[in-house]
């Protein structure tokens, strides 16, 4: 089966710092599939180099078995890849509605109408609504971003995402600022996507990623370091060692 | 052919000249707007404000060149002080639009309050004896003051490099114009730092100012009309860069002297086409960092 | 009133959106001596407008926006003086072309750059647009400016008279034409696409917009709609002169718009009435205190007042309306 994302021999490299280094990643088809590592491993830089953000100094980047490596974000955004970013990056002044909204009217080609009124695009706003209550943040909806607590926007930040009608969705520390009381939330959105969506998960939160994940990749250095099965990755001494020093601790 | 030659002699002479003021005034700009990321187009006001004390130390008070010299370098950075805690402050982290309209009415501002003071016309400035006149040197004339400017700016910009390089300021300043929240996490004061550098900037701005006031005439317009070759020295030298507005202010006051020199009717065209062409090439500027 | 435009917003026009058209019309009849400053005033509305579109809906922040302006200005002072074309409309779609074909290849050029270099560039667009205007003597008229601008009647029948009207009628209709044009634009997806763009660049890449092409859009056309007003600020006059290209004019409809409230449409009414007229009264009597009040008026706005005029309004009417 085709890969949702594949990465051969991806490598950055800022001057002498290497800060991804050769590394071959796949993501399967409907995945649930977290990545983790130490800070300064280069897991946003990988993402990055994913989305096209950034360009990579020598490999490739395929989604869904189509190169995508030369391609900008907005490119890779047509091919089915959506992301969330680490601190939330929303429209602040505009309604939940709105923030929805903008990306899929950029989907259905309706942002490049230039006569007819916003509002006369009905399916947006059912859409986002859709999309709201999925999240359990409907209620919501009409309320100003700017004035909505951490844990709500960071779920707008999902939300927003979600707009693209993704196939791939990266998210990148989706519970990230969010306080412990509230990231249960974070976990009943994430469980709510759709299973045909392919996932991937960066993630500091252990109980999040353990819950959420089928499968682990540990990054470090930029290297991949190894892969698994959640309890395969909990018990291999190697990730011990990066994580909490010798294992005898 | 030795006529031609002589042209080139004097366009260079000449162009250097314009271009070491250019620097000067300049320099503060570029570590300043590099540093906090403000667009602070008020800039020339200092420079405007260092000519005019020049001249009015010179012609009304009857104080020595160098002291007016001196006195346009202190009194300016300590005024910028007192703009920087009033006023400046307003706007760090306000966004772009902001600031531009900010300095934009400082400008109009000083403008006013210029006019009110000395009036329209340009300032004549009161050379001292010794820098009036020219020099011989290897059968050429030279005027002197020219050559002074050269010889004073190359000094001053030696010291100043010197300083950047080798002091604990100057690194301080470095790591700052580097990366800013870094250096902030690392125990550097950033606003102290800020507050220092922007009055070292805005007195060299001020002696450049004044230094350059038979340049760059000294009159109530000065800030509208000069900010674009002082923009156009920082960013394509490169913002928050030492040593590439210095290569821009070259690149600017010679062209610039050749132009009026041999294509008098084309005016500052060439320079802009040449700015416009620099900065897409390259958007940093010749020596610009990375954001 | 002062929440940004969204999807969900109403675009029906509301009463007191009437009531500039209403003002201006009451305006010819009862104060028929002051119909020049009026033409003048409509002129730098529209402008106003094209400038709001770019800084106040897309985020692009310029210094050289009259450049288009002065362009505009320019060429159909040129097609008339030096080549006879006189059809007011002919001459106000040729200057809507050139300053199009201005708009685009600039734009092409400062989209791709980050702010501080995006600025200088418009400026040095700007100063560059001027030194030609002032250089070019023969087409130009360089510092003594352009004479000899005819325009013959509209469509053969309305005459450009001493006392205006007919220029003050003709602002009029076509600052309504592309006010409506404009309103539009804001109310539609693209409209608040761009309002996205400036809220959030980053983002907007991030959801598949083609940022660059959507900012190269709204800057060609805005530059269009100045090179318009230039155009009509010839025909009224009869006349271009170096004021209205570089950057001294382009700082002036910045603070303009500033004082009237960027972002909101209406500010950019308010802002060049409130000015032209203010300064009309006090800038030939007091010209150094004019400066200074301009410049403490925007230190004012900057620091406490960023919504402008409007944006004062607007709280009086908050206020009133949480008192009820």
């Amino acid at each position: 089966m085709t890969p949702a994302l594949q990465t051969i021999g991806l490598s950055k490299q800022f001057g002498a710092l290497k800060v991804t280094d050769q590394v071959d990643f796949t993501l399967a088809p409907g995945a649930r599939h977290a990545l983790i590592g130490p800070n300064g491993a280069g897991k946003t830089t990988f993402i990055n180099l994913l989305t096209g953000r950034l360009t990579p100094s020598s490999g490739q980047v395929k989604i869904i078995g189509n190169e995508a490596t030369h391609l900008n974000e907005s490119q890779r955004v047509k091919m089915g890849l959506g992301r969330t970013f680490q601190i939330n990056s929303l429209f602040n002044k505009m309604t939940v509605l709105d923030n929805v909204s903008l990306g899929i009217s950029e989907r259905l080609g309706v942002s490049n109408k230039l006569w007819q009124s916003a509002n006369t695009f009905t399916q947006l706003r059912e859409e986002s609504m859709e999309i709201l209550s999925l999240l359990g943040i409907a209620d919501i909806a009409n309320e100003t971003v700017q004035h909505l607590p951490y844990g709500k926007q960071r779920l707008v930040e999902i939300a927003i995402s979600l707009g693209l009608k993704p196939k791939v969705l990266l998210l990148d520390e989706p519970a990230a600022g969010v306080p412990s009381m509230e990231s249960g939330r974070i976990l009943k959105a994430l469980d709510a996507l759709p299973k045909d969506i392919s996932i991937l998960m960066i993630e500091h939160d252990m109980d999040l990623v353990f819950q959420f994940a089928s499968k682990i990749t540990v990054l470090v250095q930029g290297a991949v370091l190894c892969e698994g099965t959640p309890e395969e990755i909990a018990k291999d001494p190697r990730v011990h060692q990066v994580y909490l020093g010798e294992p005898d601790e | 052919m030795d006529s031609f030659l002589s042209a080139v002699v004097s366009v260079l002479f000449y162009g250097v000249a314009y271009g070491m003021v250019l620097y000067v005034i300049s320099v503060g700009l570029s570590i300043t707007m590099g540093m906090m990321g403000i667009a602070n187009l008020a800039h020339g006001v200092f420079a405007m404000s260092g000519g005019y004390i020049l001249v009015t130390a010179l012609a009304k008070f009857h104080i020595p060149f160098p002291l007016a010299l001196a006195l346009s370098f202190f009194l300016v950075a300590f005024v910028s002080v007192f703009l920087d805690r009033l006023l400046y402050k307003h706007i760090y982290a306000a966004p772009e639009l902001e600031q531009v309209l900010f300095s934009i009415a400082l400008i109009f501002i000083s403008i006013a309050i210029a006019r009110l003071i000395f009036g329209t016309l340009q300032q004549p400035v009161l050379l001292p004896e010794y820098l009036k006149d020219q020099f011989v040197l290897f059968g050429r004339d030279f005027p002197t003051y020219r050559v002074f400017i050269i010889i004073f700016s190359a000094l001053l910009i030696a010291a100043l490099w010197f300083g950047v390089e080798n002091t604990k300021w100057g690194a301080m300043v470095r790591a700052t114009v580097d990366n800013r929240a870094m250096a902030q996490s690392i125990g550097i004061n950033t606003k102290l730092l800020f507050s220092i550098t922007f009055a070292v900037g805005s007195g060299l701005a001020g002696l450049g100012g004044a230094l350059g006031a038979e340049i760059i005439a000294i009159q109530p317009t000065y800030p509208f009309e000069q900010l674009v070759f002082f923009l156009i020295v920082v960013s394509v030298g490169g913002l928050g860069s030492l040593k590439g507005p210095f290569f821009a202010a070259l690149l600017i006051g010679i062209l610039d002297t050749a132009c009026k020199y041999w294509v008098p009717e084309i005016g500052a065209f060439l320079i802009y086409i040449v700015t416009i062409g620099i900065l897409l090439w390259r958007p940093l500027g010749l020596m610009g960092k990375r954001a | 009133m002062s929440k940004l435009i969204g999807f969900q917003t109403q675009p029906r026009i509301r009463k007191y959106e009437l009531l500039p058209w209403i003002l201006a019309i009451v305006v010819f009849f009862v104060l028929p001596e002051y119909l020049s400053l009026g033409a003048q005033i409509l002129t730098y509305i529209l402008f106003a407008l094209s400038l709001d579109l770019i800084t106040g809906y897309a985020g692009i922040v310029t210094l050289g926006h009259a450049a288009f302006f002065g362009v505009g200005a320019y060429t159909c002072g040129i097609l008339s003086a030096k080549f006879g074309i006189t059809d007011p409309i002919i001459l106000l779609f040729v200057s809507a072309i050139v300053c199009a074909l201005l708009g685009f290849s600039t734009g092409l050029v400062i989209l791709r750059t980050q702010k501080l270099t995006q600025l200088m560039l418009t400026l040095a667009i700007a100063a560059l647009c001027f030194e030609v205007a002032n250089k070019a003597t023969t087409i130009t008229g360089g510092a003594d400016g352009l004479t000899g601008v005819v325009i013959s009647p509209i469509l053969g029948m309305f005459k450009f008279d001493f006392l205006n009207k007919t220029a003050y009628l003709w602002c009029l209709l076509i600052l309504f034409i592309f006010w409506y044009v404009i309103r539009r634009l804001i109310y539609s997806p693209f409209g608040i696409a761009l309002t996205g763009i400036k809220e959030n660049k980053q983002r907007m890449q991030a959801i598949g917009v083609p940022v660059t092409s959507f900012l190269l859009k709204a800057y060609t056309f805005a530059a269009m709609v100045a090179g318009v007003a230039g155009a009509l600020i010839t025909q009224t006059n009869q006349f271009v002169g170096l004021n209205v290209i570089g950057f001294e004019p382009s700082g002036e409809i910045l603070v303009m718009l500033i004082l009237g409230g960027v972002g909101r449409m209406y500010g950019a009414f308010i802002g060049p009435l409130v000015f032209l007229v203010a300064q009309d009264y006090l800038a030939k009597q007091f010209p150094e205190y004019w400066n200074l009040g301009i410049g403490l008026m925007l230190l004012i706005v900057v620091m406490f007042a960023k919504g402008g005029i409007l944006g004062v309004i607007d709280k009086f009417f908050v206020k009133r309306s949480l008192q009820k």
